[in-house]
C-alpha cells in the first residue's frame, strides 16, 4: 500500500477525526486561513500531519486546500509532499502550484518558487498567503524543523508568524527532550500563535 | 508528569503485566549459557586421599631425636608442605612432558604461564589432621586420571625419600658421634664393631702425620712422641685385626685402649647411641623391606565420569537467574520510564497551548493504525484518557 493511500485511508479513523474536528472548530471560530505546521525536530511528523490534516478538511469539510511546502531539502528518511500527495503527473504547474489527485488540494512549493527569486521569499509571505486565500478556504505550510539549521532553509518562525496559526506536532520519543528544554520555551509559543499541539505517536522516522 | 509510587505491588503488577517479556528474556539467557556449556573447554577433576601418620615423624623407636610436635595444626602444616614440596618445577616438567601438558617450548616465554597453572591445578589440602586430599584438574577424564595416579606415586615416593633422607642423615650422625667417641674413649668393649677401617685408617694417617711432624725436632723417648707412637701401634694393631676377618675378631685377648681411662658416664652415652643406631638401622631395614608404613593410601584416583566444568544444569541455573535478573531489571526499567515520561497533558500545561490530541502510530506495512499503538494504551480510547 502506497503512503498516498495509506494516509487517505487514516483519516477515517475517530483517533484523527476527533483531531481535526478540533482544528475545524477553531478555524471556524477565529476565522483562519492559514495555518503552519512547526515541530522542534526533523521528523517528527510535519508533513504526515499536514497532508492529513489537509486530506480531512478536504474530504470532511469540502474546503479547498493549498499545501505550501516549505522545506528546502528532504532527509532521505522523512516523508515528502510528493509521497504523501498523489500528484496529478499531467496537469502542468500554474505559477508554482502543482495539481494533486486529489480535487480540493493543490501543493505549491516554495522552494522551487525560490529559484525565481534570488531574495527569499519569507519577505513576501503576506503578499503569498494573501493571494492564495483567495483562491483556496486554507493555506497549510508544511516548515522546516525549528532546530534545523541551514542556511537555505525557509525559517519556519518566520512562517508561523505570517499565518494565522500554528500548530505544533510533537514527536512521543522527543516529548521529554523538549519538555526539560529551555530553548524550546524560549520560542515564545505565544507570539508563534500555536493554537495546539499534536502529539505523534509514531516512530520519529516514517518508513 | 506522573509520579506514581513504586512499591512492591506494582512491581510484581509490572512483572505479571510482562510475563512474555519475562519468558523470552529467561529463556534467551537459558539458551545462550547452555550454548556456552557447549563452546567452553571442559575440566574434569580426579581426586585421590593418602594419610600420613603421626610416626612417619615420630619413630617410637628413636623417637629422642625427633622433636616432639604436639601442635596439631603445626602438624598439619608439616605434612601438606611435605607433600607440596613433591611438586617441583622438575617433577611438574618431568609430568608435563610425560603427558604433553605444556604446549609451549621449554625457551618460550610463555612456560612459566604454563608451569604456574599446572601447579594450579593440582589442588591439595588437609581432610583432617592426617588424612590429605590430591586433586588434579585436566582436559581429558583419561588424562586427568592418569596425571592423578603419576602425581600420587611421586608424592608416595617423595615422602619415602624424604623420610630415608632424614633417617640416614641421623644414623650417620650417630655413627660419627660413636666412632669418635670409641677413638678417644678408653675401657670400649670393642671399638672394632663400631669403627670403620677407613676411619682407623685415617686416625692412623694423622697420628703418623703428627709424629713425624714431632721428630723433626725431639727423639723418640719425648713423651708426646712415645705417646703418640703407642697409639699408632694400637692403631695399626686394629686395622690388622679388622682386615683379619672373623677368626681373629672371636679372639678373646682385651684389646688395648687408644685414650683416656673411660669414664662411667661417657661409657653410658657410648653405649645408648649404639643401642639407637640399631634402631635406627632396623627401621630403616622395615621401610626398605616395606615401605613407608606410615603412609596409606585411602581413596585411589578416581576416574572422572563428567566434567566439573562446564555443568549443564549449573549453567541453566545461572541463566536462569541472570535471566530473571535481567528480565525483572528491564521490566521495572520501562516501567520506570513510562511513569516518568512527560504525559501530553503535562505538556499541554506547560505550555498553555491545548492539546488536540494524539496522532497514533501506523503501521506503514499494512496501512492500519498500529496495533501495538492501541494495545499499549490498554482498553480506552488515548485521546479520550487525556480530555
Amino acid at each position: 500500500m502506497r503512503v498516498s493511500e495509506t494516509i487517505a485511508d487514516l483519516v477515517q479513523y475517530s483517533e484523527l477525526k476527533r483531531i481535526f474536528d478540533k482544528i475545524a472548530v477553531l478555524r471556524e471560530q477565529q476565522q483562519i486561513k492559514s495555518i503552519a505546521i512547526l515541530s522542534e525536530s526533523v521528523g517528527e511528523g510535519k508533513t504526515l500531519i499536514a497532508t492529513a490534516l489537509a486530506l480531512s478538511m478536504s474530504q470532511l469539510l469540502r474546503l479547498r486546500i493549498l499545501i505550501v511546502d516549505t522545506q528546502s531539502y528532504a532527509h532521505s528518511h522523512t516523508l515528502k509532499l510528493t509521497q504523501t500527495l498523489e500528484m496529478d503527473e499531467l496537469a502542468q504547474p500554474v505559477s508554482g502550484v502543482r495539481k494533486t489527485l486529489h480535487a480540493d488540494i493543490d501543493l505549491f512549493s516554495l522552494h522551487a518558487a525560490r529559484r525565481q527569486d534570488k531574495h527569499g521569499l519569507e519577505h513576501h509571505l503576506d503578499a503569498l498567503v494573501r493571494q492564495y486565500s483567495q483562491e483556496y478556504d486554507l493555506l497549510i505550510f508544511d516548515t522546516n524543523a525549528m532546530s534545523a539549521i541551514n542556511r537555505n532553509n525557509v525559517d519556519p518562525l518566520i512562517v508561523a508568524r505570517h499565518t494565522d496559526t500554528s500548530l505544533l506536532v510533537m514527536g512521543r520519543k522527543n516529548m521529554a527532550k523538549h519538555l526539560a528544554s529551555d530553548s524550546f520555551g524560549d520560542y515564545s509559543l505565544k507570539s508563534l500563535k500555536v493554537s495546539g499541539i499534536v502529539l505523534n505517536e509514531g516512530p520519529l522516522h516514517a518508513k | 508528569m506522573q509520579n506514581e509510587t513504586v512499591n512492591l505491588n506494582t512491581i510484581v503488577k509490572s512483572l505479571h503485566g510482562c510475563s512474555r517479556t519475562i519468558a523470552t528474556i529467561v529463556g534467551t539467557t537459558i539458551f545462550i549459557f547452555s550454548l556456552l556449556v557447549v563452546v567452553l573447554p571442559s575440566k574434569y577433576k580426579s581426586t585421590t586421599k593418602i594419610a600420613i601418620q603421626t610416626g612417619f615423624f615420630q619413630n617410637p623407636m628413636v623417637r629422642d631425636f625427633f622433636p616432639e610436635v604436639t601442635d596439631n595444626a603445626e602438624l598439619k602444616v608439616q605434612k601438606e608442605n611435605l607433600i607440596r614440596k613433591t611438586f617441583s618445577k622438575e617433577v611438574l616438567g618431568e609430568v608435563a612432558e610425560k603427558y604433553h601438558l605444556y604446549k609451549t617450548a621449554k625457551t618460550d616465554a610463555n612456560r612459566q604461564i604454563e608451569e604456574y597453572n599446572l601447579l594450579k591445578s593440582i589442588e591439595v589440602f588437609a581432610v583432617d589432621i592426617s588424612t590429605f586430599s590430591l586433586s588434579f584438574v585436566g582436559r581429558s577424564p583419561q588424562e586427568t586420571y592418569d596425571v592423578t595416579n603419576e602425581l600420587l606415586a611421586r608424592v608416595l615416593d617423595s615422602l619415602a625419600k624424604e623420610r630415608t633422607k632424614n633417617m640416614l642423615s641421623l644414623r650417620n650422625s650417630l655413627r660419627k658421634r660413636i666412632e669418635t667417641m670409641a677413638i678417644v674413649m678408653d675401657g670400649v668393649a670393642d671399638p672394632v664393631m663400631s669403627a670403620r677401617p677407613e676411619l682407623l685408617s685415617a686416625e692412623l694417617d694423622r697420628i703418623d702425620a703428627q709424629i713425624r711432624a714431632l721428630k723433626n725436632r725431639y727423639s723418640d723417648k719425648h713423651p708426646e712422641v712415645s705417646k703418640l707412637i703407642a697409639r699408632s701401634e694400637i692403631l695399626k694393631r686394629w686395622i690388622q685385626r679388622e682386615e683379619g676377618g672373623a677368626q681373629t675378631k672371636s679372639d678373646s685377648t682385651p684389646m688395648p685402649f687408644v685414650g683416656r681411662e673411660p669414664k662411667d658416664s661417657m661409657m653410658n652415652a657410648y653405649t645408648d647411641l649404639l643401642k639407637k643406631l640399631n634402631y635406627i638401622n632396623i627401621v630403616l631395614d622395615m621401610d626398605n623391606a616395606s615401605g613407608t608404613s606410615s603412609v596409606a593410601i585411602l581413596q585411589p584416583p578416581t576416574y572422572p565420569t563428567g566434567p566439573i566444568f562446564p555443568r549443564l544444569p549449573v549453567f541453566i541455573f545461572w541463566g536462569l537467574l541472570v535471566g530473571i535478573l535481567l528480565s525483572t531489571v528491564f521490566v521495572l526499567t520501562k516501567k520506570y520510564r513510562d511513569q516518568t515520561r512527560p504525559s501530553p497533558l503535562a505538556l499541554a500545561e506547560q505550555f498553555k497551548i491545548e492539546l488536540f490530541g494524539t496522532f497514533p502510530s501506523i503501521d506503514w506495512t499494512s496501512g492500519q493504525i498500529a496495533p501495538q499503538a492501541k494495545a499499549k494504551k490498554g482498553r480506552e480510547n488515548p485521546v479520550d484518557a487525556w480530555q
